[in-house]
């Protein structure tokens, strides 16, 4: 067990984005799932285009294993405050047949690449301009020689 | 289904500003400039003049100012026309060239004017604050690494290399060298680009454009007003204007919504690629215009960053992109870009662009896009310019 912050009581990135457990803490990401076709998106959208108008989009909790499918490493602060280097990219959820947006945590520094798996974790998203924001990412579960 | 334009429209004028650094110059002062080389080119005075559209990416996030448009029309005594002000991030100046297609080529109007204006250089140390209010953006997303992802896919797929992405950031160097209005006229090395400081890895500082302050402007006529004051123009062939689909799942070695618009334009203006003699595209990224080389169909899929370094996009190879220097060296105020890439082309077909010319352009394409969403641009615009006897 390790001596991790709280981090109930941060305002979550956006409304209803995070599944919390009885203590506030985040516990896994609400993607949306269409009830027509199953296709996932995250963040949630309000529609399918695959699907008639007003099929109802249900909350989906994303798994928390992915692979990374594209990767970059940034090496100035964002203009909202993130502070350099940092990475983020794409993380493709198999077992949700869906790709999303995630910052990017490796073991040593943030060098993370295509195809190392990762895993959801969540913290205080580390910009200035919006402090107390609950984020999310993805980290480096395998060592790479 | 979307229907074809029942009549031709022409563009019958162009102006711009240097682009570059315009610290002493207000937004208001350089989209004049713009309007009134325009005007002078295209032969019209201001009563002449139907409908507007001002094109400004930046306007109210960095001035805080709004109706530019008017204002800038103000100045010129431009009043009661309809203005309508435009923002579609780095594809607003061709969003608004589209906009005076359409009323042009659909009869609403007979001379329409397109204009874009910014002033995006920001004081040293301070980062354009575009696009912060999305979940990305709060997340660490910059526009530099939404183009470095593009690069680190296709890196990955086809084995495209540093070198030849920089060999994109060389030759436009080398053409805005040649290009009296561009930000950078002095050439840059190889080694330069990729020793320059890493911004998003791969990209670095010389593989990414500037933010500029400049104006530029076309004047859109039927075919009725240019026989009316026996004026000439070059047609505009298509102008396509498109969102992407935004699927998670897409393959982001390209965007989804540029090979859409590219394959609308091309149907529109009845051609293939191989008519086409000369191309500006949104090199906002040394990556971009590889993909751009792909997606418009100069080459196949993969065969960009070879393609590049074969020297066929140069001043003198088979198919010159970006002979204006392009955003990495002509600069980019982003309302202004579309237009000053329409401002290039023109100047290729009418065979006035000096030492930059291109031996026998009669075809001219325009490609620009903007904004992110999903990792595919929010906006895509296609232009095709010919030379055409009206």
């Amino acid at each position: 067990m390790t001596d991790k912050p709280s981090l109930a009581g941060l305002a979550p990135l956006r409304p209803g984005m995070f599944r919390l457990d009885a203590n506030g803490e985040p516990t896994g990401l609400v993607a949306g799932r269409c009830s027509g076709c199953g296709r996932v998106t995250f963040p949630a959208r309000a529609g399918c285009p695959h699907c008639p108008p007003g099929t109802p989009v249900e909350d989906h909790l994303l798994s928390g294993d992915g692979v990374v499918y594209a990767a970059t490493t940034i090496r100035l602060p964002s203009a909202l405050g993130h502070p350099a280097p940092y990475s983020y990219g794409y993380v493709d959820l198999a077992a949700d047949d869906t790709r999303i947006f995630a910052p990017l945590v490796g073991e040593k520094g943030p060098a993370v690449s295509v195809g190392d798996a990762v895993r959801l974790v969540f913290f205080e998203i580390p910009a200035k301009a919006i402090p107390g924001t609950l984020g999310y990412g993805f980290a480096v579960q395998e060592s790479r020689s | 289904m979307t229907r074809s334009a029942p009549s031709s429209a022409f563009v019958a004028g162009v102006g711009m500003t240097a682009f570059g650094k315009h610290p002493d110059r207000s937004l208001i002062d350089l989209g004049v400039e713009a309007v009134q080389d325009a005007m002078a080119d295209a032969g019209v005075v201001p009563r002449d003049v139907q409908a507007a559209y001002c094109g400004s990416a930046m306007a109210a996030l960095v001035q805080k100012e709004t109706g530019v448009g008017q204002s800038v029309l103000m100045q010129l005594g431009m009043g009661r026309i309809p203005v309508v002000n435009v923002e579609n991030a780095c594809a607003t100046g061709a969003t608004a060239l589209h906009l005076a297609w359409r009323d042009v080529a659909w009869g609403i109007h007979d001379v329409v004017l397109a204009f874009g204006v910014d002033k995006a250089v920001m004081p040293k140390g301070t980062v354009l604050e575009a696009g912060i209010a999305q979940v990305e953006a709060q997340l660490g997303d910059i526009f530099p690494g939404t183009f470095a992802l593009i690069a680190n896919r296709h890196m990955t797929t086809y084995g495209t290399t540093p070198e030849q992405m920089a060999q994109v950031s060389v030759k436009n160097h080398d053409n805005g060298a040649l290009n009296p209005k561009a930000q950078f006229n002095k050439p840059v090395t190889l080694d330069e680009v990729l020793a320059s400081p890493m911004i998003a890895d791969p990209l670095t500082l010389f593989s990414c454009c500037p933010n500029s302050d400049g104006a530029a402007a076309a004047v859109v006529c039927s075919r009725a007003s240019l026989k009316a004051r026996s004026a000439e123009g070059v047609e505009i062939a298509a102008s396509v204007l498109a969102s992407g689909d935004y699927e998670p799942l897409r393959d982001m070695t390209f965007w989804e919504s540029e090979r859409h618009c590219a394959r609308s334009a091309y149907a529109a203006a009845g051609i293939s690629p191989r008519e086409v003699d000369l191309v500006e595209v949104h090199d906002a990224f040394t990556i971009s215009e590889i993909v751009h080389c792909e997606t418009l169909g100069f080459c196949a899929a993969g065969e960009g960053g070879a393609f590049t370094a074969s020297g066929e996009t140069a001043l003198t190879g088979s198919i010159p992109i970006n002979p204006s220097g392009g955003l990495l060296a002509r600069g980019h105020p982003p309302g202004a870009s579309g237009l000053a890439q329409i401002y290039e082309i023109v100047q290729q077909l009418r065979g006035t662009a000096g030492e930059r010319q291109i031996r026998s352009a009669e075809t001219g394409l325009a490609q620009i896009m903007g904004g992110n969403k999903g990792n595919d641009a929010q906006a895509c615009a296609i232009h095709i310019l010919r030379n055409t006897v009206a």
